[in-house]
């Protein structure tokens, strides 16, 4: 088995088995902050084991589209997991891991769960669905762009090469370009992997409701994996961004402790990552749909400045 | 001039996400809103072979761009005098920068992320047979077809983000009850987003052709005397134009 594929192996098992743990961790923060005691780290887990275990329901007239995207959407995320190297820089699929690749990837994965919403025939489904795909045609410009500029440093959108070039020059990170592009795809994880204030994850309130809307008709084991892959998004969204902007500990060589320090500093960036961004959730308030465009245009923004930067000033 | 240009690629790339989620789901995925929808049926296989043929082409294309890639690139690079501009069998390469794609692989790995998907749901599921359901309906009754999202209202979001550029036109017809202008029997929604430059330069333009043909056909309005006097004025203004210019 060659390094790439081990390692390739090792983060899709540790992204799967850490992702709920992430969100309870995230939860736990949360409600700690409002004064609640909160149900432990461990929830999600016990919360998919439950939803595992219930028998599978079909609601009536919904096609294949319905059953095959919660499949699609977990598989997708997973292939990501496996290519972006969050653990080491060798990748078992290098013409795969390419940063545009990743991003189409992921947003696919939300293209697949707005076509089952559209599927299920009903006022909310359409609605959430409605709701998600212009949040995400909005987003999916800033990230491009974001990663264009990303590119420009390293030469090559690979993400093995960019991670590589980081790392051989650490000052990069402090660069103008390197900045404002990790501002504007801060801005892209919230809005894609549906936090505050774009969208609010624990709510079911009809009018404010956007993923969740478009999810109302699964149960049962489709459901955990609807939420299996609501929480490797999140994670995977969160690893990207600590693996672009804060890359030290991720092996670079195929050595037993170097993928042992590679796999405990993921887990620390991302986990603090995680609290961070859950503290930062308690202090704010969902913006009106329609206000939506405007923090999004904000971040285009911030991303074609990065570009700019990155070409006058590189 | 680069950042722009990706900035506007980027954006197109997004609506482009849109417009193929809305084609597609409402298009195949919604129900019928009008027995004559509801009583389609599919075309004779003669033409949906076409389709078939004409789609398979594309995801043929799509999964393995290698099969045509070297002999376009042999023509690119023959006409431009260069090398070829990509390379690989399997993995796309470009030879100027550094960048490599590969749908095959991709799908391949999707495939397979699909499989294990699927195989860890049976094993850890209890097998049990799915069972139908109603679609939540928040109680009230069973979900109409005209209760569904259409296609107007879910580009809505959309277009009105957009709304300073595309400047479209709604209509809201409201119907009310004859007692009481608090109760409504119907509301009618309209929205149409015309083109733009249709709008603003085309139709002017062609207001303005109109207007000169309209003026010309009065001219010749069938008379034989108004001919007659058309050519007697030209002799008389040619004769004129000699005598003043000699």
């Amino acid at each position: 088995m060659t390094p790439g594929i081990a390692g390739g192996l090792l983060q899709a098992v540790l992204v799967v088995g850490g992702a709920p743990l992430l969100l309870g961790l995230m939860r736990q923060v949360r409600a700690r902050m409002e004064g609640r005691a909160g149900p432990g780290v461990g929830q999600p887990w016990r919360d998919l084991r439950k939803l595992l275990a219930k028998e599978m329901i079909t609601p009536r007239g919904t096609s294949e589209v319905f059953r095959v995207a919660p499949v699609l959407t977990v598989a997708m995320t997973l292939v990501v997991a496996v290519v972006v190297p969050f653990v080491t820089t060798a990748s078992p699929l290098p013409g795969v891991a390419d940063m545009f690749v990743v991003v189409a990837l992921l947003a696919h994965g939300t293209v697949v769960l707005a076509l089952a919403g559209l599927d299920t025939g009903t006022a909310f489904g359409g609605m959430g669905a409605s709701r998600e795909v212009t949040i995400l045609a909005l987003v999916e410009p800033t990230a491009l762009v974001a990663i264009f500029a990303l590119s420009v440093p390293a030469g090559s959108t690979g993400l093995p090469a960019i991670v590589s070039s980081t790392l051989a020059e650490p000052a990069h990170v402090l660069a103008p370009a390197s900045l404002l592009a990790a501002v504007a795809l801060g801005m892209v994880v919230l809005a894609e992997t549906g936090r505050l204030p774009v969208d609010n994850p624990s709510t079911h309130l009809e009018l404010t409701m956007v993923h969740e809307a478009m999810v109302l008709e699964y149960a049962g084991p489709r459901l955990a994996l609807v939420e299996l892959g609501a929480a490797l998004r999140l994670t995977v969204y969160l690893g990207l961004l600590v693996t672009l902007f804060v890359p030290w500990g991720i092996a670079t060589e195929a050595h037993l402790l170097a993928l042992a320090v590679g796999v405990v500093a993921f887990a620390v960036k991302v986990a603090a990552a995680g609290a961070l961004l859950a503290a930062a959730e308690v202090f704010l308030a969902k913006l009106r749909l329609f206000r939506v465009p405007e923090l999004l245009a904000g971040s285009f923004l911030l991303a074609l400045l990065a570009v700019a930067a990155a070409y006058l000033l590189g | 001039m680069l950042p722009l240009a990706v900035a506007a690629v980027a954006l197109t790339a997004g609506l482009a996400v849109a417009t193929f989620v809305k084609a597609f789901g409402v298009g195949f995925l919604a129900r019928p809103r009008s027995p004559e929808a509801a009583a389609a049926h599919e075309s004779p296989p003669a033409m949906v072979a076409g389709m078939v043929v004409a789609g398979l082409a594309c995801a043929g294309l799509a999964v393995a761009p290698t099969a045509v890639l070297p002999a376009v690139s042999a023509v690119a690079g023959a006409v431009t005098g260069a090398g070829p501009a990509v390379t690989g069998a399997v993995t796309v390469e470009l030879t100027g920068a550094a960048g490599a794609l590969s749908p095959l692989l991709l799908i391949a790995a999707l495939a397979g992320a699909s499989l294990l998907v699927v195989a860890l749901l049976r094993a850890l599921g209890r097998a049990r047979r799915a069972r139908e359901a109603r679609l939540w309906d928040c109680g009230a009754g069973p979900m109409t077809a005209r209760m569904e999202y259409t296609a107007t209202s879910f580009a809505e979001p959309l277009q009105r983000v957009f709304d300073d550029v595309l400047d479209p036109v709604s209509d809201v017809d409201v119907t009310h009850v004859e007692e009481s202008r608090y109760l409504v029997t119907a509301v009618a929604y309209r929205r149409s987003v015309p083109d733009r430059v249709e709008r603003a330069v085309y139709a002017p333009v062609l207001a303005a052709v109109a207007a000169w043909g309209r003026a010309g056909r009065r001219l010749a309005a069938g008379s034989v005397h108004r001919y007659l006097g058309y050519g007697f004025a030209t002799v008389c203004g040619l004769l004129v134009l000699l005598v003043v210019t000699r």
